[in-house]
């Protein structure tokens, strides 16, 4: 029989609770994940014992140690750290299921932190692409289509960020 | 700053900063707080890491509370005036809130 097996699971960053509920419904059947790629959908597991493992994926733009401290003491352990500020936290549980977001706006916090990164991107891209559509608007086509192919894939990430705060926020009783 | 700015800018409070807040009237780091803030509950308000990192950050940000010293890595923070201030004022909200609700439900019902 095979210890090792991997599964691909795309995921948004503004709702990572089902790649988070994948890798537990792993853990329950004994798949301890031991590796991700870099970008953070291609998840390696090995064989190991069945157990109640709470998954939490944070966004963070720069951390200082005491970061690390703040859940280590909690009795977190980081599976992986994705380059781009992404930061994947496991904890094992008997009873209630933990968690590392315990209010609702720290979640809406973690979404405008990613909101935060992509806006200058976003920005960078508008120029650029302005200035290819008033230089080259006849000999540089293709390059001018994929432009216009992220600039839609960006709306579709800030329009589904704002929608996923908007149905936070109405959560929230306080 | 004055009393009403104050209370414009950060009242009402959430029940985590809340309870951060009042836990640094000693000094204390983030696993600490956790652990006075589910003691003094009863278990009742459990405060995960990602949302102590935030909250702590942002009360620092804020000037609500300051860093007192660091050990073995870790952040000490504590109260400074401003926070005390701003927890009073939370405080004396919470007070009359309970208040009004006390008179009201005890008319109702007697």
């Amino acid at each position: 029989m095979n210890n090792v097996t991997s599964v691909l699971k795309w995921w948004w960053g503004w709702d990572s609770s089902g790649m988070e509920k994948m890798l537990e419904n792993m853990a329950l059947k004994g798949w301890e994940l031991y590796q991700m790629d870099w970008m953070g959908i291609r998840f390696h597991f090995q064989k190991g014992e069945k157990r109640k493992v709470r998954y939490c994926a944070d966004y963070q733009v720069a951390v200082e140690d005491d970061y690390f401290d703040i859940y280590k003491d909690a009795g977190w352990s980081i599976k992986w750290t994705g380059g781009n500020g992404w930061y994947l936290w496991m904890k094992p549980y008997e009873d209630e299921r933990p968690e590392i977001f315990t209010d609702t706006s720290s979640l809406i916090e973690r979404n405008n932190r990613m909101i935060k990164v992509l806006k200058p991107l976003f920005m960078m891209i508008l120029i650029i692409f302005a200035i290819l559509l008033l230089t080259g608007i006849n000999t540089l086509r293709p390059l001018i289509l994929l432009y216009i192919a992220i600039i839609c894939l960006y709306s579709y990430l800030f329009y589904q960020v704002a929608k996923h705060n908007q149905k936070l926020k109405n959560n929230i009783r306080e | 700053m004055e009393t009403s700015s104050l209370i414009s800018k950060y009242l009402p409070m959430t029940e985590t900063a809340y309870c951060i807040l009042l836990s640094l009237k000693e000094p204390r780091h983030g696993y600490g707080i956790m652990q006075y803030v589910e003691e003094v509950t009863q278990g009742r308000i459990k405060i995960g890491p990602g949302t102590m990192y935030g909250t702590l950050s942002k009360l620092e940000n804020e000037g609500l509370i300051i860093q007192d010293r660091e050990e073995d890595r870790k952040k000490i923070y504590r109260l400074n005036d401003k926070g005390r201030k701003v927890i009073e004022l939370e405080i004396l909200r919470l007070k009359e809130l309970v208040k009004i609700g006390d008179l009201e439900m005890e008319e109702r019902y007697e």
